[in-house]
């Protein structure tokens, strides 16, 4: 009797607080759908206006296979595969009516599975001659992770919050520049098997309106 | 579900007479499944102990955990870890090589996800396991067991389903 007690209250402790939540969907989900091509997000733009992003084609950059979405005139280069997202950082500074390009890499931009919590923070500095002037960049990103939760608008639900804070920092070094510091921050939630549903920096608010995958 | 599982365990643990086998499992686990593609092979490792209803028809219970790692930087991992009640059904008991025989277990699953230095909401679902295995003696009172598993765990909107290589090794004990 007394061992069936025993047995029975183990048992009860083991499943208190029994929790279900859909773990496994989200591990079976691609939280940036990057790769397929076709691909178009319509997302509304607070106070008018709308933003259009479309996976075109794939493309070689930096010696690597990518996927190149459009935006507007803006091409950004994303890899997902092994594991991680990665994106094609291609760092410009503005000199003498020149963009000057300073720094070119594919850089980590998420590692999968996502989870709350997860942190990580990516930094690079580089220095190139233009016209006889040194020109410094360094950027600094950080990033942590929240959720699962609901977009801000209700309509999804299984978000991950990525919170990034990004300070660039330029410098012509040479007389009458000083160091140019810009500091960013920005929240964008991914769901899953859609991608980037909102996307909230103190000037601007983007939702997702429509979302047609591609092939 | 708690009430089925209460009676079988003190079903289980109270058997006062007769023969039980104690058991301790282990081999690779592969996700089937989306929900696996960021990990490799997992491990698992079990305990647990049956009781001979019949020469054929064994009854127990059991917990196992299972440790899945990222397949590329080793920051993620998914553990699992499952009490359940099990089943078990052998042609040819008492043969020293010759003893086939199916398993079926049903139970709850933890399952704990960590990667990148966060930590996801744990999830607690019921899932079932089913599998053969192939019994030969070690030489009484030990026995050994080959097989492999099919598994459910049946989370909301998704499972998460896994199939399992089974090496054990079990002790036969008079109660």
């Amino acid at each position: 009797m007394t061992r069936t007690i025993l047995a029975a209250v183990l048992l009860a402790v083991l499943m208190s607080g029994c929790d279900s939540n859909p773990l496994y969907l989200r591990l079976s989900s691609n939280y940036m759908p990057v790769d397929g091509i076709g691909s178009v997000w319509e997302y509304s733009v607070e106070g008018g206006g709308a933003r259009i992003v479309t996976v075109v084609d794939q493309v070689i950059i930096g010696q690597r296979p990518c996927y190149r979405l459009q935006s507007g005139a803006r091409y950004d280069y994303w890899i997902n595969e092994k594991g991680r997202l990665e994106h094609y950082e291609d760092r410009r500074v503005l000199f003498n009516g020149f963009e000057v390009p300073v720094y070119q890499a594919w850089v980590t931009y998420l590692e999968w599975p996502l989870a709350h919590g997860m942190a990580r923070r990516d930094s690079a500095s580089a220095q190139v001659v233009s016209q006889g002037v040194t020109l410094s960049h360094t950027w600094i990103r950080s990033t942590v992770v929240t959720g699962p939760e609901t977009s801000p608008n209700g309509e999804w639900d299984n978000c991950y919050r990525v919170h990034q804070q990004e300070t660039v920092i330029n410098w012509v070094q040479t007389a009458g520049y000083t160091p140019d510091t810009v500091y960013s921050v920005r929240d964008i939630w991914l769901a899953p098997d859609v991608g980037m549903v909102a996307k909230i920096t103190p000037d601007s608010t983007l939702t997702l309106t429509n979302y047609t995958p591609g092939q | 579900m708690k009430r089925a599982i209460l009676a079988a365990l003190a079903f289980a643990v109270t058997a006062s007479a007769g023969t039980a086998d104690l058991m301790a499992e282990i081999g690779p686990g592969f996700a089937l499944g989306g929900w696996g593609s960021s990990f490799g092979t997992g491990l698992n490792m079990g305990l647990g102990g049956e009781y001979r209803v019949t020469p054929k028809l064994r009854v127990g219970a059991s917990a196992d955990i299972s440790t899945f790692s990222h397949t590329y930087s080793g920051d993620a991992s998914l553990f699992m870890f499952r009490p359940s009640l099990r089943a078990a059904f052998y042609l040819n008991p008492g043969s020293a090589s010759f003893n086939p025989g199916i398993a079926v277990s049903l139970g709850m699953c933890r399952t704990a996800l960590e990667s990148g230095g966060g930590t996801d909401p744990s999830s607690w679902d019921p899932f079932w396991r089913a599998g053969v295995r192939w019994d030969l003696s070690l030489g009484h009172p030990w026995r050994a067991g080959l097989g492999f598993d099919l598994e459910s765990v049946m989370a909301s909107e998704k499972t998460g389903d896994t199939f399992r290589l089974v090496l054990s090794v079990s002790r036969e004990v008079p109660l």
